[in-house]
């Protein structure tokens, strides 16, 4: 039998395990966190202060005009719900695939995930004219005539497959969670803490009973979230794909836009894992370079997906024959915002190249500044795909141009305010490795191991 | 204290000094705190009264306030809630007039509409002011009664108080009876006003002046040299066959537009008989844009084009030279090559004249310039040559009244400074703001001892006068005028003054009746119109002229022609060499704000000037050539020095400009004309105090700052697309449907929608639309569309339902322009419909594509997905109007709220009064039932709008044209309601091939 090298290092008996995880939570953080937890915040209150102004005031605040109806908003929705695509990959996909080196980044992953999606779901109410009805949007028995709401438009779909998507992610997440709360409710030391880990550990008792439904619960919850990785981006993409917008009007939008999802989400996994690693050490050994290679390689790859994406929609604009297809796309890459175009392709294809190189690969800082690169690049996208294509449609008398004001950069500044703060907190108040998964898979017990 | 001391006692037990009060007056409290078994048991009883006053209180929110609603007890008669009522009434913008009549509801007017019953006016058409002045009627700023200005040392204001008229005409009586008293005003082409001017001067022994800052007095002099009688003639456009314009707007500004539109568009069918128009131009002007062919000229050149077209003319023998023309025509001919016209196209246009001889028509004219009166007497000689006077120049049914002319108001500085005028009033006028040289009018103004001015705020000149004595709004005040010569109008006033203020006119009867003078009988001005008009006349003309609006001649007439006296050609001089410049100014008047009186009017400060799409300021037009030459970009601010006159404007780059000559719209730069208008803008009047207007030498200067122009338009080319579709005349005739790429059967995978009743369908005739956009105010109007501002319209995010796009083609410095109206196509496979989640745009079943403006939550996506772009989105709270410019609202259209979206409805709201009104009468809806409000207010008739389910109709016929085209619909399969004739120029082919998508050169 060939030798793996193993999935944790460092030797960890169980009870090493359970100490390391549980223990985060378990004691004081430091002023580091504690620093971190209020700049986020800051930006988190900023961000709703920003909010507050756009909803009150008009959404003439922002940049978005006439013929750019669409603007930041929507840019950064597509661009949080990206995001959240590598959590349920890594937790569903990979584990139907029984790849066991998931199990210690899964939870992390998991939690981006959810917090992603809410991030991204108050982009789309607070992009409405009229935000504070927001719930015309769902079909529910109403006095309003009733009025119904219309089936065709992909802005329906959205709303169907994002809320289906937050609940299932987030019912995932918490349901993977539970046999590591009851292991915090154990451990806890007074008495609230032992009510609220109690509490959200559901009465788990860790019999054999319990371990049989957790798993047929959790396989069926894989099951049911697998199709959901590839359907959500779809949907979002058929937001463009359905208008008849050249730029927009493309068939190839559905497998692009996942693959650009999972690349963009991958590469905030990434990002995120090395200030784990950062400044947790001990959570090294748990996540170990060779997690952070395995997913550099697939940012590799989807980013080479979404290259080819890139290149085929040329390919089809000039195989269309239809001179406004052509334009449209000549205009993104050599048109007013050609800028946005390059940074795009320096980003996504050309920058994770890089990674063909073992050494680069398996380097934190350098793989670190990459996927920092990769965020901002699959952001751009989106401004490509949105902007470049509103801003010169089909007559050209309504040409116009886009230009972000203070509160599109308030809002996409202080999306990132939401986002981290919830991460923080999830990191000091939640097992942010998923114990259960870890232990099966530690070399403990085996021959190998002595 | 012993009992007998004690004085007062509280009751007869304290008298009585029993033990209990005793013990009582030892304790603090004389009542007990309740016990706690005391509070125990009265828990039920707490309750009891807690749910009594819960259920008090909240019966006491149920009900309420009463709002009592008090119906007419005493409905006045005509006007039934609910339902419009309409006046014909007049309009004098200052320099065109109009017949119009004027929608209300339930008593205040709302809407301007044209009167059809004037054919020989503009008819049912309308010019952007006309539909726009409405709203100068509801201006916040307007004065409320009449003020005196308190003046300091320097006789400038210092405070206004508010008089009473009483006090006014006291005062202003026993001053003008001292004599020496002058009225300075505008041409009032009004019948009734002269006679009550003539009163008046006979009355107080004044004088009257009259002056206007865009005077015609050059034609009226050329006129005079020529014929011998002094007359601003009319043109008949629709009699021409072949129409030679020379630096003329006549669809733009000159003379009177609208009426020329008109005419104009009804030589434009594309027959045999369709007329040609040849424009030379020194800016791009809506008359150039419209040009089957468009030269670029100087303007210092006027005469030597004359007269290249003159030598022409003489070589093919069209007429014999008088001697004197022999003799000029040498001096000229040298400079013919300068004019940069191969000479073949001279040849050629003196083919055409004399092979339309009496069909032809010769133009010049614009503001005024030096040489301008030489180069009329000109025109005047061809036109007489060419017989084409009397027939195409139209000197019988001429604009009577003489022009305002600037030696009048030189007169007038003069016995001011002379003091031979004491007593000045000014009326229709604003000379502190117009008048090139402000500093001399000024000096002079001060040495007056009474100034009385008409105006309706303390404007740059009401800073200056004793007293401002605000004159009605003309929706206020009654009027006769004879635009036309031997076409009278009424003005009826459509709602009583809005405030304390008095008709001009009025103010003349009342002080002439206080000065004890007998000469006028009426009490008021409607009582003096109402006897000039019914003296000699039948019982019921007055009720007949009021109902019509109109009286007098309704066609148009040839006369014979006058005899040009050939001595007027001696006035013409010898060509000069013109001293050498780089650049010369021309000022031109723009469409929306002509002489600058209507500048605090929104609509007009937002409406997009037609050629250049630029709203909100005037700015420097520089050729392509020069921008690059001086390095000069849009919007960048230039230094313009006219002599010792300087002032800073920015550079808009016109496509189609001369190359030495930089033009500069008047009527903007206003100081003190409100909120809306101060300050948008350079006032350019200062820069032609040489007395000339499109001959200034100027030099140019850097400033290195930037003003960006809000140009509601956001690209000039079409970039080869098949957007407006053109042909020419002659392929035309060969196959009607040529210049139309040839169309694609677009499958579809579904049954279509079913229109059983109505299916409500427009045709816009790309070739008779000018471009000069009255659609788009007519329609703001009617649909209480609001502007957004300058910085909004940067933003692009301005209102219109309507739009006139502009596109250029060719050489951008000689192209040729052509206009679309836009509106919302009403798809029958509307891409809005399918994208908004909410079902806020839905198709109705008579086709057209409705908002729901309360279903709206603003997701905006309809608008990404309109391939037309037609949508317009509330960004702001726009609902808020400064009273009383709310009384303008149409109450049949919602007013829309922050966040929704909004588009061109069809006029969704006259197709339902139309249904109801034939549903009253008991009778099938009729084909021209329901007309848009662009539709009404179009002068060239350009859009037909209609049921498209009723074969015999207008629209239908018009939409199955073969030159009938759906815009993009070969691409989108969107099958719009809205389809386009092609655009036909009567030139010669230019053999492009037809395809797909040709490409066409495609210049920004």
């Amino acid at each position: 039998m060939i030798n793996r090298s193993p999935l944790v290092l460092g030797k960890k008996s169980l009870k090493q395990v359970t100490d390391d995880i549980a223990g985060l939570v378990e004691t004081r953080p430091g002023l580091k966190y504690f620093g971190a937890l209020i700049s986020a915040n800051t930006l988190f209150i900023f961000y709703t202060a920003v909010l507050t102004a756009i909803v009150m005031v008009g959404m003439g605040l922002m940049g978005v005009n006439h013929p750019v109806a669409w603007g930041t908003d929507i840019i950064t929705f597509v661009f949080w719900i990206g995001i959240g695509h590598a959590g349920t990959l890594i937790s569903a996909i990979l584990f139907l695939f029984r790849q066991k080196w998931r199990t210690s980044i899964a939870r992390t992953a998991e939690a981006m995930t959810v917090f992603a999606v809410l991030t991204a779901g108050l982009f789309p109410v607070i992009h409405l004219g009229r935000p504070w009805l927001f719930m015309w949007f769902f079909p529910y028995p109403n006095q309003r005539g009733p009025l119904w709401i219309n089936f065709r438009s992909p802005l329906t779909w959205d709303v169907f497959a994002i809320s289906t998507y937050a609940l299932v992610s987030m019912a995932f997440w918490y349901i993977g969670m539970l046999p590591d709360l009851a292991v915090l409710r154990d451990r806890a030391k007074n008495k609230l803490r032992r009510f609220i880990y109690g509490s959200l550990s559901l009465g788990w008792r860790g019999t054999g009973r319990n371990w049989s439904h957790y798993e047929m619960t959790y396989l069926i919850l894989a099951a049911l979230s697998t199709p959901l990785v590839l359907s959500v981006h779809s949907i979002v993409s058929f937001d463009f794909a359905v208008a008849g917008l050249p730029g927009w009007h493309t068939t190839i939008f559905p497998p692009y836009f996942v693959a650009g999802a999972i690349f963009s989400g991958f590469g905030m996994v990434v990002t995120l894992m090395c200030l784990v690693r950062a400044f947790v050490p001990k959570f090294k050994d748990y996540i170990t370079l060779n997690h952070m290679e395995n997913m550099n390689k697939i940012i590799m790859a989807t980013g080479m997906m979404v290259g080819y994406a890139y290149a085929c929609e040329f390919f089809m604009a000039w195989y269309s024959g239809s001179s406004y297809e052509q334009y449209a796309f000549l205009n993104r890459a050599f048109g007013p915002y050609w800028w946005s175009y390059w940074i795009m392709i320096t980003c996504n294809v050309l920058i994770p190249q890089l990674f063909w190189l073992k050494k680069i690969r398996r380097h934190i800082k350098a793989m670190f500044i990459i996927s920092i690169f990769v965020n901002i690049g699959m952001w751009f996208e989106r401004y490509v795909i949105i902007v470049t294509s509103l801003h010169r449609d089909f007559l050209p008398a309504n040409w116009g141009l886009f230009k972000m004001t203070f509160f599109d950069f308030g809002a996409l500044i202080g999306s990132f305010g939401m986002f981290l703060t919830l991460f923080l907190l999830y990191i000091r108040v939640l097992p942010a490795i998923s114990i259960s998964e870890v232990k099966p898979v530690l070399p403990v017990g085996k021959k190998e191991a002595h | 204290m012993s009992k007998d001391q004690k004085q007062y006692w509280l009751s007869l037990e304290d008298y009585k000094n029993s033990p209990a009060i005793q013990e009582s007056v030892k304790k603090e409290f004389l009542s007990f705190l309740p016990t706690q078994e005391e509070i125990s048991s009265s828990r039920r009883e707490f309750l009891q009264i807690m749910g009594a006053g819960l259920a008090l209180a909240s019966a006491g929110c149920m009900r309420r306030p009463t709002e009592k609603l008090v119906p007419y007890v005493n409905r006045p008669v005509d006007i039934i809630p609910g339902e419009a009522n309409y006046y014909a009434s007049s309009y004098y913008d200052g320099g065109e007039g109009f017949s119009t009549v004027i929608k209300t509801r339930e008593g205040r007017p709302i809407k301007i509409e044209g009167n059809e019953e004037a054919k020989l006016l503009n008819g049912q058409g309308l010019s952007p002011r006309a539909c726009a002045y409405i709203l100068s009627l509801y201006d916040p700023e307007r004065l409320k009664a009449p003020q005196q200005n308190l003046f300091n040392d320097e006789r400038t204001n210092k405070e206004s108080i508010r008089i009473s008229f009483e006090e006014l005409d006291k005062a202003t009586v026993e001053e003008l009876k001292k004599g020496s008293t002058a009225l300075l005003t505008n041409r009032i082409p009004s019948p009734s006003t002269q006679k009550l001017f003539k009163a008046f001067r006979s009355v107080f022994k004044a004088e009257h002046y009259v002056w206007e800052p865009l005077s015609r007095e050059d034609l009226a002099l050329a006129q005079k040299h020529s014929y011998g009688k002094s007359v601003v003639p009319s043109y008949n456009i629709s009699k021409a066959q072949f129409i030679w314009s020379l630096n003329c707007d006549f669809l733009g500004a000159y003379l009177s537009p609208t009426e020329f539109q008109r005419q104009f568009a009804k030589t434009r069918k594309p027959t045999d008989q369709m007329s040609r128009l040849v424009a030379l131009e020194s800016l791009m002007s809506l008359t150039g844009s419209n040009a089957d062919e468009r030269h670029r000229i100087q303007n210092k050149d006027n005469l030597t084009a004359l007269m290249a077209l003159t030598d022409q003319l003489i070589k093919q023998g069209a007429f014999s030279a008088p001697a004197r023309l022999k003799q000029l025509m040498k001096s000229y001919q040298p400079a013919f090559a300068g004019l940069n016209i191969p000479a073949k196209k001279w040849e050629e246009w003196a083919g055409h004249l004399i092979q339309n001889k009496g069909k032809s028509l010769i133009l010049f004219g614009g503001l005024r310039g030096k040489d301008s009166a030489q180069a009329h007497t000109l025109v005047n000689f061809l036109n007489s040559a060419l017989k084409n006077d009397g027939r195409t120049v139209n000197h019988s049914q001429h604009y009577p009244y003489e022009p305002g002319s600037y030696s009048q108001m030189e007169k007038l500085i003069d016995k001011l400074n002379k003091g031979q005028v004491q007593r000045l009033i000014v009326h229709g006028l604003n000379p502190v703001y117009s008048y090139p040289d402000k500093k001399k009018f000024l000096s002079a103004l001060k040495k007056a001892e009474l100034v009385i001015y008409t105006g309706d705020r303390i404007d740059e000149t009401g800073f200056y006068a004793d007293y401002v004595v605000p004159d009605s709004h003309p929706l206020e005040k009654w009027s006769d005028w004879e635009f036309k010569k031997g076409v009278w109008t009424i003005q009826q006033p459509a709602i009583r003054p809005l405030y304390n203020t008095r008709a001009f006119e009025d103010s003349l009867i009342s002080w002439i009746k206080l000065s004890g003078s007998q000469q006028i009988s009426a009490d008021n001005f409607y009582e003096f119109i109402k006897q000039n008009w019914e003296k000699g006349r039948a019982f019921s003309f007055w009720d007949k002229f009021l109902k019509a609006g109109v009286y007098g001649s309704n066609q148009l007439k040839t006369s014979a022609s006058r005899s040009f006296r050939v001595e007027a050609l001696n006035s013409i001089k010898k060509h000069q060499s013109p001293v050498k410049q780089k650049y010369s100014l021309q000022l031109y008047e723009s469409s929306a704000l002509k002489q600058g009186d209507l500048s605090n009017v929104a609509w007009l400060m937002e409406f997009p000037d037609p050629v250049t799409k630029i709203c909100w300021e005037n700015y420097l037009c520089v050729s392509p050539k020069t921008a690059v030459q001086e390095k000069l970009k849009e919007g960048e601010v230039l230094l313009i020095q006219a002599g010792d006159q300087k002032l800073q404007a920015p550079v808009h780059i016109q496509p189609g400009q001369d190359d030495h000559t930089l033009a500069l719209a008047v009527g903007y730069g206003r100081t003190k004309a409100g909120f809306v208008g101060n300050n948008k803008g350079v006032n350019a009047y200062p820069l032609a105090q040489s007395d000339d207007f499109i001959n200034i030498p100027v030099e140019i200067k850097k400033t290195n700052q930037f003003i960006p122009l809000a140009n509601a338009q956001g690209h000039h080319s079409m970039e080869g697309r098949d957007i407006i579709l053109e042909t020419t005349l002659e392929e035309f005739k060969q196959d009607p449907s040529s210049g139309m790429p040839h169309s694609h059967k677009v499958p579809s995978m579904w049954s279509k929608h079913k229109y059983k009743g109505h299916k409500w369908g427009m045709s816009i005739d790309l070739n008779s639309c000018n471009g000069c956009g009255t659609c788009m105010l007519a329609c703001q109007s009617e649909n209480n569309i609001p502007t957004v501002g300058k910085k909004y319209v940067l933003q692009g995010r301005e209102m219109h339902w309507i739009r006139v796009d502009r596109y250029y083609k060719g050489d951008p410095s000689q192209p040729e322009a052509v206009h679309q109206p836009i509106v919302c196509m009403h798809c029958d496979n509307a891409p809005c419909e399918t994208v908004c989640p909410v079902l806020a745009t839905v198709h109705s079943t008579e086709g057209t594509n409705d908002m729901i403006y309360n279903r709206c939550v603003g997701t905006r996506y309809c608008s990404n997905n309109c391939p037309y772009k037609v949508r317009r989105f509330n960004w702001f709270d726009y609902t808020k109007r400064e009273e009383p410019l709310n009384l303008v609202l149409n109450p049949d259209v919602t007013v829309r709220h922050r966040g929704v979206m909004e588009k061109c409805s069809f006029c969704v709201q006259k197709i339902q009064e139309g249904k109801a009104r034939a549903k009253k009468e008991n009778r099938e809806l009729k084909d021209g039932d329901v007309q848009t409000a662009c539709q009404l207010a179009c002068p060239a008739e350009a859009i037909t709008f209609g049921d498209l389910n009723d074969s015999e109709s207008k629209v239908s016929q018009l939409f199955h044209a073969k030159n009938s085209y759906a815009l993009l619909d070969d691409m989108l399969n969107t099958k719009p309601a809205v389809k386009y004739r092609t655009k036909i120029r009567n030139k010669k082919p230019s053999g492009k091939p037809k395809g797909h998508y040709k490409k066409e050169e495609a210049h920004h």
